[in-house]
């Protein structure tokens, strides 16, 4: 990872961009209807840590404010979808092409609460470590160990529900 | 990717699935650089054009239609107080209505400037030009308190010799700052053909602010 006392220059940033982008992509692409939508939450991450990082207001390596924005970006996306199927249950039908995870098990993560199917995608699609979450997230290791493992267990369950062959 | 050996077993395979790369993400990654270099650059005055633009052709609209007459700016308007000076926007001709047979012509409503004594403050002016078919002719600009049945005479014209076509013009009267009231104006005319009658029936709302009078259509009849 970036290290909170890097420099910020324009070749910086690109060099971040271009390390991380398949990360934030595989997060906001995993839970979001359609490309724009996923193009929303990268875009918004950047120009976050790009504001932060080019004013010098950074105080943490890129990286993590930059997952962190991503995850918001994700969970307020998630809980969009799950509002609107709450409301319009039987009426809106998700097209499946539009679901990059699909099937029962992008049902059992889209079931799941929003902020624990965004911690799985930060360590499944991310590869982050617990210590490496933990600093993202800003809480402790035994924390994020404990969520993950009740998230984990959520979701096997969910996907058995929804029919997943194992 | 680093699981607890406490985790439920069957969470591995899952969880396998979904670290799995994504299609797509080169273009992804190509359309959101693309934003982000559009979204990054505006401070550094690429940009300035446009928004010169927009102002350049903002002004050229204000001043262009000031010229047209379709609406009057002023600039350091004086009030009562200090603060009513700065620029007034507003509509000169607020109401028209046209009319036609013995007589024939229109009768406007206006807010503008008109000369002493109310020294530069926008006054709701009465405006009518009519063509007789025949002289003689005359006609008055009249006007009321909406409900009021008590008519007033802002003015009386009449045509001079053979001389078919009068104009007029009048404000309507001052009232205290603050006021606003409904007052119907209409024309009153007098031909030689037929017997008088009234047309062009004007309501709108008057007030008094500090810059003068200022008229609001309510509607016509």
């Amino acid at each position: 990872m970036t290290d909170a006392g890097d420099v910020f220059s324009e070749r910086a940033f690109e060099d971040l961009y271009h390390d991380t982008f398949a990360t934030v992509w595989g997060i906001a692409r995993r839970v979001a209807r359609t490309d724009e939508e996923a193009e929303d939450v990268c875009q918004k991450a950047y120009l976050t840590v790009f504001e932060y990082w080019s004013q010098g207001r950074l105080r943490e390596p890129p990286t993590h404010l930059l997952y962190r924005v991503a995850k918001r970006g994700a969970i307020d996306i998630l809980r969009a979808r799950q509002r609107r199927f709450r409301l319009f249950d039987a009426l809106v039908q998700t097209r499946p092409e539009e679901d990059v995870v699909g099937g029962p098990l992008g049902r059992a993560l889209r079931r799941l609460r929003a902020e624990d199917a965004t911690l799985i995608l930060l360590q499944s699609a991310a590869g982050l470590s617990y210590e490496e979450i933990a600093r993202v997230e800003q809480t402790t290791v035994a924390a994020v160990r404990s969520r993950l493992f009740r998230a984990r267990r959520e979701l096997a369950r969910c996907y058995d529900e929804e029919g997943g062959a194992w | 990717m680093v699981t607890d050996e406490r985790d439920d077993p069957r969470s591995e395979p899952l969880t396998r699935r979904l670290a799995a790369p994504l299609d797509g993400t080169a273009r992804a990654r190509e359309r959101v650089w693309s934003r982000l270099a559009e979204r990054r650059r505006p401070a550094r005055g690429s940009n300035r054009l446009p928004a010169f633009a927009a102002v350049a052709l903002a002004l050229v609209i204000l001043i262009g239609g000031a010229w047209l007459e379709s609406y009057r700016l002023d600039v350091g308007h004086p009030g009562p107080q200090s603060g009513d000076f700065g620029p007034l926007l507003y509509r000169e001709e607020v109401a028209r209505i046209s009319f036609a047979g013995d007589a024939t012509g229109a009768l406007r409503v206006k807010q503008r400037h008109i000369d002493e004594p109310r020294r530069g403050r926008l006054s709701v002016v009465v405006e009518a030009d009519v063509d007789f078919a025949s002289a003689p002719g005359a006609i008055e600009l009249r006007y009321r308190d909406a409900g009021s049945a008590v008519t007033q005479v802002l003015i009386r014209k009449t045509t001079d010799g053979g001389d078919t076509k009068l104009d007029a013009v009048a404000p309507l009267p001052e009232h205290d700052l603050g006021d606003v009231r409904s007052v119907e104006v209409w024309l009153h005319v007098e031909t030689a053909a037929g017997a008088p009658k009234d047309v062009g029936f004007i309501t709108i709302e008057l007030t008094e602010r500090p810059e003068g009078q200022r008229a609001r259509l309510l509607g016509v009849r």
